[in-house]
């Protein structure tokens, strides 16, 4: 698109072409007014035809989210736009993009299971398992601003490339994963959609992608519904509710799973400034400790702490845990009630939270009723999404 | 072409005349916009706040303790000019102090204020309660941030987790304080030294976190290490809010 100063620059030498032709330039002002019209007139035109060699991307049709999720950001040099939501999507179900030609990103990041796949452990390319269980991919607009487990990777553009080279997932060095790219049908025309030229750059794979993965945004669950008003909870639904935000005080008689303490009330994800979601929440003693945050803040505090995920389609993301360790949710709920691990980074708040008036500090654990755990489930399956694991516009565009 | 040249140049001096006839209303009519950034630093007594594994003789008992995450809702800012009686209130007031790793201050930049002189600064620890069951981000307000309960309770005005080591030694309780209800909003006011404000102001502030609990209420972590939903107990660590902030001069 031509900018302002463009178009007076070619005003300028329209006006300046138009005076030396015409020596009589006429005081009329009406005349004067419909020179000037003619002159726009042909900016226009130009304009016009030169913007038809060079489009401008399309602003993205029906993008919503709810207000409750609150403001985002987006780089400013990766907006979103229809072309490049285009090309990602095709780039993230692309199994060309790993060295055996058979793993794409969706292979471990499946639409039906939330964008996990099911397993503790994947296998990629290497055929030996990847020792951290696939995140679900959904609202990555919110929520915490570092990817990975352990937050290692500060935007999804970064992220994005991580696997495709990892030896253990796909496999592919970017060379190769461009050389491989350029030979395929459409993609130079999509990457020139897009960015505006066909050629194709590890930096526009990873943009392309993290665009796509944005648009991944799960909103009419159940608990969605019932937010906007549309329909109602059960009794068990609602004890499930009201127990995931309460913090419990045995000595006043409140219970609660204290889940909200971690788990945000509307995208249930971890807290979005700097590391404030990510928590060491007792799986492991001191000696059996994974690296985790510490990894990336070098801070021996940070070790065994990992990101607090989203809650959004948990029923459908099992096994649970960084490593996958819990099958079911019924095991993670066990977890919190009494098998909490201590350890040097052990969150206060794991610490601290118990039904239990009388239990001896040392023994961890939130102490609830099997009705209570059975209720923060039935709360938990209201957070599938239907819609989110069926929309045609997130899956596989080649089906 | 004379005419051309004399109509050009009457146009050109008309504009410019135009223009600074403009300026010169602007600077009649419009205050001078200024600025004031706020700086909060935490201590324990005189001790700076290091967040982490840094321990600190408790107040109330022979212990230790060390602190892992302070945040606190500071808002509803309010510049005075008592002698000119006039004010000026910030616009979506509610600022999220927090002390980070490494880092024992926290400052943020009020700008356009249009009075240029004060003598008075207000501002409340915690959230309205018009405000306090909003679900708008409007400031630092996050319904989906560490500070939010829920849409019923509203938000924690002020988080201080960390543990408490007891003088036995081996022992560790871990302390969680998360004082929030709308009757523990806390409005305080500061006298300041008549001043000029400048281009950029600074107002330094110290959070005293041991005043947190000793004054007026004493709270001793043997008997008391823990404060969420009892709101009788969350009353007796707010009260003590009015001694905590101080102005450094």
């Amino acid at each position: 698109m031509l900018g302002v100063l463009s178009k007076m620059h070619i005003c300028t030498i329209i006006n300046n072409r138009y005076k030396k032709s015409n020596q009589a330039v006429s005081t009329n002002w009406r005349l004067s007014l419909f020179y000037m019209t003619r002159r726009c007139c042909i900016v226009a035109i130009l304009c016009v035809c030169l913007q038809g060699c060079n489009k401008a991307p399309t602003p993205l049709e029906n993008f919503k989210a709810p207000f409750y999720y609150g403001p985002f950001e987006l780089p400013s040099d990766n907006l979103l736009n229809q072309e490049s939501v285009i090309l990602g999507r095709k780039l993230f179900y692309e199994t060309k993009l790993s060295l055996n030609n058979k793993i794409s990103c969706a292979s471990c990041h499946q639409q039906a299971k939330a964008f996990t796949d099911g397993h503790a452990f994947a296998i990629g390319v290497s055929g030996n398992p990847i020792r951290k269980s696939s995140m679900s991919l959904n609202n990555l607009l919110w929520g915490p601003r570092h990817f990975f487990w352990d937050g290692r990777s500060a935007t999804l553009e970064e992220q994005a490339l991580i696997p495709i080279q990892n030896p253990e997932e796909m496999g592919l060095t970017l060379t190769d994963a461009i050389a491989k790219l350029k030979e395929l049908d459409g993609y130079p025309l999509l990457f020139k959609d897009a960015f505006g030229s066909d050629e194709i750059t590890a930096e526009k794979i990873a943009k392309a992608l993290a665009s796509f993965q944005r648009t991944l945004i799960s909103q009419n669950s159940k608990y969605d519904k019932f937010l906007k008003g549309e329909l109602k909870f059960s009794d068990e639904e609602l004890l499930g509710k009201q127990l995931f935000s309460i913090h419990p005080d045995p000595e006043i008689g409140l219970r609660g799973g204290n889940c909200g303490d971690c788990h945000s009330q509307f995208l249930t994800s971890g807290f979005s400034t700097g590391f404030d979601g990510f928590k060491n929440n007792g799986l492991d003693s001191d000696e059996k400790l994974e690296e985790g945050l510490a990894a990336v803040t070098k801070n021996k505090a940070d070790r065994g702490k990992f990101k607090v995920p989203s809650l959004r389609n948990i029923a459908l993301t099992a096994p649970y845990m960084h490593d996958g360790r819990f099958k079911t949710l019924e095991e993670v709920l066990d977890h919190y009630d009494r098998q909490i691990q201590n350890s040097s980074s052990l969150d206060p708040l794991m610490k601290e939270t118990s039904n239990n008036k009388k239990i001896n500090q040392h023994k961890l654990g939130f102490y609830m009723t099997e009705k209570e755990k059975k209720a923060i489930i039935a709360f938990l399956k209201t957070l599938t999404d239907e819609e989110f694991i069926t929309k045609k516009e997130f899956s596989d565009p080649n089906k | 072409m004379k005419n051309l040249s004399q109509k050009k140049n009457f146009l050109t001096l008309t504009n410019s005349a135009l223009i600074l006839f403009a300026l010169l209303l602007q600077n009649c009519d419009t205050p001078k916009m200024k600025s004031a950034t706020f700086i909060f630093s935490a201590t324990i007594g005189t001790e700076p706040l290091v967040i982490g594994s840094k321990r600190y003789r408790t107040p109330n008992n022979e212990g230790e303790f060390a602190i892992e995450n302070f945040k606190l809702y500071v808002s509803n800012i309010m510049f005075i000019d008592s002698s000119r009686n006039k004010f000026h209130k910030e616009k979506n007031s509610y600022h999220l102090v927090r002390f980070d790793a490494q880092k024992n201050t926290f400052e943020f930049t009020i700008n356009s204020i249009p009075i240029d002189t004060f003598d008075e600064i207000k501002f409340s620890i915690g959230i309205d309660s018009v405000k306090n069951k909003s679900i708008d981000h409007i400031g630092d307000l996050d319904p989906n941030g560490q500070m939010a309960w829920n849409w019923n309770v509203g938000y924690k005005f002020l988080v201080l987790e960390g543990n408490y080591f007891t003088n036995e030694g081996s022992i560790v309780k871990p302390l969680v304080f998360h004082i929030g209800f709308s009757e523990n909003y806390q409005p305080l006011s500061y006298d300041v030294a008549k001043s000029n404000l400048l281009r950029s102001d600074t107002i330094h502030f110290n959070i005293d976190i041991e005043s947190m609990f000793t004054s007026p209420n004493i709270i001793n972590f043997d008997s008391l290490s823990s404060i969420t939903f009892n709101r009788k107990k969350a009353k007796l660590v707010a009260a003590n809010f009015k001694e905590m902030i101080r102005l450094k001069k």
